[in-house]
């Protein structure tokens, strides 16, 4: 989830409307935000973005839009997207040529101008948090889109977007004092050790040059600090995106200017263009969504008035609705405004007008139909076994299904081939699914000495392991369903134990044959393993081996059983 | 303080008592057993019992320090006391400290030897830092082996107390500089007791004797001839501490999810289970979650190595989730993610991350209209494991298929669950944001103690979710955080304790879970009879 940290007085200068710091966590509701910290000394806060989707309400200028209701802030509309058509429709030499040797590294780039105001040290920070979200988050750690923001004034346009040879080009890059090559600056600056991998598969790598040939950035990787470094102060700028995908570039670009325009900025569309790719950004992307007329009603499941609808969507930035029909239903083709992309089909469109209504708004109802109610088959016979287990002094217990390999092999002194394991581990200590519980129970007893004895303790639970192999030879995973239990005092005994599955067994009706059977973690001699009618081995049972306990640290005569739930019931 | 009542271990006892010529005698718990007849741990039970009805008094008579040797101590034993070794060493000509410091697992060990025999002038420091031998191994060093040697193998207690005062300096002094856990010895303090007749004790010998006749427990023979007929039974006290039968009690989390399971069943939804491990497909692709979503990636779930993908892929709607997701008609009118779509990358198998996917595989497997299902799923996240955040947990999800369900349908059954499940009345609905539904809303309810908090995300699953699935009716979809709710039943901060295998841990919980029922009922209590 994006976080963002802002001064309330800027959000405030954004907002253009009274609202304490009290109140902001509801008035939030309208972005998905959550109020996460205020501090009324500094009056910095933070706040939580949940709409992973919707990159545009990202930052403080793009949060005060929505809650304006999407439009410019003095009710000025973003005029410049009647400039980028006029930019279009001239055509002429690009602003920005896009070299046919980027296509196969990063191939777009799209960028403007923004002159006449100054962003200042809040809109700066502003500025460059956005820009690191936007390429962090939402243009995938700039793998997608990366955005760079120039001082305009030591420009000299056209500028070209081209690769260069890695080893034969320098400049120096911000943070750094001395000039480096591009190869250089991924092997030793931080910024080439984080995104360098993203253009080191290839041969040459992108560059943006100016008019003067000289270097701006090398994209996605680290703006030049002659050309390429901002400040509070200044009064025109430069702002480009690269990437893969043109309808992400221009959403950011959108993006981006809308944020510029709202700071004062006056934005000024240019077009780049290359041999297959056309761009003047920003620009109105006209995404179109229709929206049945009878949708809000039914979605809501009370009638609404059309009218409302239209209405209330339009203070919440939606530009146009136009009356069509669609299969045989009157509604509207709606125009999504020019800084979202989040609209996939009509309910994102009602959504949106539910928001804006207020969901605290609607009388909640209740479901009418009826339906019949029930537990798993497994759940019941959970419960009978679980009440019979109780009934005899047993305590449950939980564990987690993520285990550490030794734990359910040396430890037991086992060797297993069929362990389902985690190719992505995050600690060793979580590596493997567990195929038995025994060595929950055993890591219980371990911990537990100084609790009275006797010790019973049982769990009843999933497990996994990989079964036998399928004609391909791959060995499919197998969900296992144990009872496993445990017995420590003194005087624990296979006797006792034994005694206590015959009555488990006699409570799920259920007859096993036992056979005696050495394996371990018990003692060769005292231990046996269950059969049912058909031969199958469904359990284990067995005094443990002192060297076992030996393992475990446990200084107490032990006696445990494992039992195969399917195959008991089953049997 | 009646003798009616007197248990016959208590009379045996008082009986060795009232017999001694004077009433002020002590005698110490072996001569207590060895009058009255008794074995030790029953004289134990029967002065304990005594001494809280005031019969007998008691007294420390001195206090002893019993020795024994410790794990260091053994070892000292077997490879010799840390000066033995050094000398040992340095008998074959000078050393570098470095090396004296690598005999030892722990160099503080080393250096307290080192500085020890260089006070005692046993051996010097030359150039260079080279450590030379200059005598013999100290006295008290050869002394204190002796001593250890003969606590380890005497078969009755040794005391401090017991050794001659040069030994007993030479152990205080040695065990003071080893420093706690280190030790070679521990020091067991053990107070030697005896007990007279209380001064408030006026019961004499023929007190005793005349309430002797009373009948104890009543036994089967006693009932058969009769012959308790006429006589009267001895009292018993109620406020002797009884003995504790062991017992059993259900895991105090899973007490919590079987009452969240029995209220949905009780609401009418019927539970879906299903493997711990998922492709993605059932995962994330057929709840439209895009391929290149956050977490979807390495670092969010935990994928399997071997196999590393499913095959029971000719069951999927597969074809119908690809074209959705790449904005293609039929089955579904959208826009989709418009990217590509990599089946591959939905065979791929994973520990189910979100008990969704059960919702997912009941929608495509012909769930019943109308028809309303759960399931309590646990789920696997990559995670570093901390105070908050378990390696598995629970989730509580489930799923309304009704042909009028709508959003105003949701509100209301959320309401109902946080009143049914949490026991709260105040909610919130927060605008939220999920792939698969739309409108999204977060739960959130208002608690007496820990404020506003969020329950559950939920919506109306998208048309991209139901349609390739099969599902042409509204499905609402909700999910609770129920392993949150029950931290605060059963009063843990950790989360890693609801997996705990600590029994004493459990015990506490399934106090805590008590108490805050009790707590939960006297709020409500106190607020139904408030004015």
């Amino acid at each position: 989830m994006p976080t963002l940290e802002g001064h309330f007085d800027d959000l405030l200068g954004l907002l253009h409307q009274k609202v304490t710091p009290q109140e902001m966590d509801r008035t939030l509701d309208r972005v998905k935000g959550e109020w996460k910290s205020y501090d009324p000394g500094s009056r910095r806060f933070k706040v939580e973005l949940n709409d992973t989707n919707r990159p545009d309400l990202w930052s403080v200028e793009g949060i005060a839009r929505q809650l304006r209701g999407g439009s410019a802030l003095h009710q000025k509309p973003y005029d410049f997207l009647e400039k980028a058509s006029a930019r279009d429709r001239k055509g002429g030499a690009p602003d920005i040529r896009i070299d046919p040797s980027v296509a196969s590294v990063r191939p777009f780039l799209g960028g403007f101008c923004a002159r006449g105001s100054h962003l200042g040290d809040e809109g700066l920070t502003q500025l460059i948090g956005t820009q690191e979200r936007l390429s962090e988050l939402f243009g995938r750690k700039r793998a997608d889109v990366a955005i760079g923001v120039y001082p305009l004034a030591r420009l000299a346009f056209p500028l070209t977007y081209r690769t260069a040879d890695p080893e034969g080009t320098r400049f120096i890059p911000l943070g750094a004092e001395e000039s480096l090559t591009l190869r250089d600056i991924v092997s030793t600056h931080p910024k080439g050790q984080a995104y360098g991998d993203l253009v080191t598969p290839h041969a040459f790598w992108p560059i943006l040059v100016d008019g003067r040939g000289e270097v701006l950035s090398f994209p996605p990787v680290i703006n030049a600090r002659a050309l390429g470094e901002v400040t509070p102060q200044d009064e025109e700028l430069f702002v480009e995106a690269t990437g893969f995908d043109a309808a992400r570039l221009l959403l950011v670009l959108n993006i981006l200017a809308a944020n510029l325009a709202d700071r004062g900025f006056v934005i000024e569309p240019l077009l780049s263009e290359g041999d297959n790719f056309r761009m003047v950004a920003p620009a109105f992307p006209e995404i179109t969504v229709f929206v049945p007329e009878g949708l809000p009603s039914r979605v809501l499941g009370s009638e609404r008035d059309p009218a409302d609808f239209v209405e209330t969507l339009s203070s919440f930035g939606y530009p146009q609705f136009l009356r069509r029909e669609e299969n045989g239903e009157a509604g509207w083709e709606v125009l999504s405004p020019f800084y979202r992309d989040d609209l996939l089909g009509a309910v994102d469109v009602v959504e949106d007008y539910l928001v804006a209504k207020g969901y605290d708004t609607f009388e909640p109802a209740l479901p009418k139909d009826f339906t019949r109610g029930r537990p798993s088959p497994r759940q019941k016979a959970e419960f009978r076994l679980r009440t019979a287990l109780l009934a005899m002094g047993f305590q449950e217990l939980l564990s987690n299904i993520l285990t550490g390999e030794p734990l359910v092999t040396e430890r037991l002194g086992r060797e297993r081939n069929d362990l389902v394991r985690i190719d992505n581990p995050a600690s060793l200590q979580f590596a493997v699914v567990r195929p038995t519980l025994l060595s929950g129970l055993l890591a219980s007893e371990a911990r537990s000495s100084r609790f009275p004895y006797p010790h019973k303790i049982f769990e009843i639970g999933e497990a996994m392991r990989l079964g036998p192999s399928l004609s391909g030879g791959e060995r499919p995973v197998q969900d296992l369903w144990l009872l496993s239990g445990m017995l420590s005092h003194p005087q624990a005994s296979v006797s006792e134990l034994l005694g206590i599955l015959e009555m488990v067994l006699e409570r799920m009706d259920r007859t096993l044959s036992l056979r005696s059977a050495d394996l371990p973690p018990y003692l060769p001699g005292r231990c046996g393993v269950y059969e049912n009618g058909k031969g199958e081995t469904v359990g284990t049972v067995g005094e443990v081996h002192p060297a076992t306990l030996d393992l475990w640290g446990i200084r107490m005569p032990t006696v445990c059983f494992e039992v195969d739930l399917e195959g008991l019931l089953l049997s | 303080m009646s003798s009616s009542s007197l248990h016959p271990l208590e009379r045996a006892i008082l009986r060795a008592f009232l017999a001694l010529p004077d009433r002020e005698t002590h005698l110490p718990l072996p001569e207590i057993a060895r009058r009255s007849g008794l074995d030790p741990a029953q004289v134990q039970m029967g002065v304990e019992w005594l001494k809280a009805k005031s019969f007998l008094s008691e007294k420390v008579d001195r206090l002893e320090t019993v020795l024994t040797v410790t794990e260091g101590g053994e070892e000292a034993l077997t490879a010799g006391l840390p000066e033995e070794r050094i000398m040992d060493a340095l008998s074959g000509g000078p050393r570098e400290m470095k090396e004296i410091r690598e005999l030892f697992p722990d160099s503080t060990i080393a250096s307290k030897a080192v500085g020890a025999l260089k006070e005692s002038g046993t051996i010097r420091i030359g150039e260079g830092g080279l450590v030379y031998r200059n005598g013999e191994l100290p006295e008290g060093i050869k002394r204190l082996r002796t001593l250890l040697g003969t606590i380890a193998e005497s078969s009755l207690p040794v005391t401090l107390e017991g050794l001659s005062p040069e030994d007993q300096g030479l152990l205080e002094q040695y065990q003071r500089r080893r420093g706690k856990g280190k030790g070679l010895l521990r020091f067991d303090e053990r107070a030697t007791k005896s007990c007279c007749l209380s001064p408030d004790c006026s019961l004499d010998i023929k007190e005793l004797e005349a309430t002797e006749s009373l009948l104890g427990a009543v036994t089967p023979e006693m009932l058969m001839n009769k012959s308790w007929a006429g006589k009267s039974f001895r009292a018993y006290s109620l406020e002797t501490p009884p003995p504790r039968p062991s017992t059993g009690h259900l895991h105090p989390y899973r007490e919590f999810l079987e009452e969240v399971r029995s209220h949905l069943v009780r609401l009418g939804f019927a539970e879906m289970t299903g493997s711990l491990v998922e492709p993605e497909f059932w995962n994330m692709d057929a709840l439209f979650i895009p391929q290149t979503h956050p977490a979807r990636n390495i670092h969010d779930i935990y994928l399997l190595s071997e196999p590393r993908t499913a095959s029971d892929t000719a069951e999927w709607p597969l074809e119908a989730v690809a074209r959705t997701h790449e904005g293609r008609e039929p089955p579904t009118s959208t826009r989709g993610w418009r990217q590509g779509f990599d089946p591959g990358q939905s065979r791929r198998l994973l520990m189910r991350s979100q008990g969704t996917a059960l919702s997912a595989r009941t929608m495509a497997e012909n769930p019943e209209v109308p028809g309303k299902y759960f399931a309590i799923a646990r789920c696997f996240r990559h995670d570093q494991v901390d105070a908050t955040h378990a390696v598995d947990f629970f989730q509580a999800e489930g799923i309304v298929l009704e042909e009028t369900a709508s959003f105003r349908t949701l509100l209301g059954l959320l309401a109902l669950l946080a009143r049914e499940i949490a026991g709260v009345d105040k909610v919130h609905y927060k605008p939220a944001y999920f792939p698969f539904t739309e409108p999204s809303v977060e739960l959130h309810a208002h608690h007496p103690v820990l404020g506003w908090m969020e329950l559950g995300g939920a919506g109306l699953f998208r048309p991209e979710v139901t349609h390739p699935l099969g599902v042409d009716v509204p499905v609402i979809a909700w999910g609770m955080g129920i392993d949150r709710m029950a931290m605060f039943r059963l009063g843990l901060s950790d989360i890693r304790d609801l997996f705990t295998g600590d029994l004493s841990t459990l015990a506490q919980m399934t106090r805590s879970e008590e108490r805050s029922r009790a707590w939960k009922s006297g709020m409500k209590v106190a607020m139904e009879e408030s004015p």
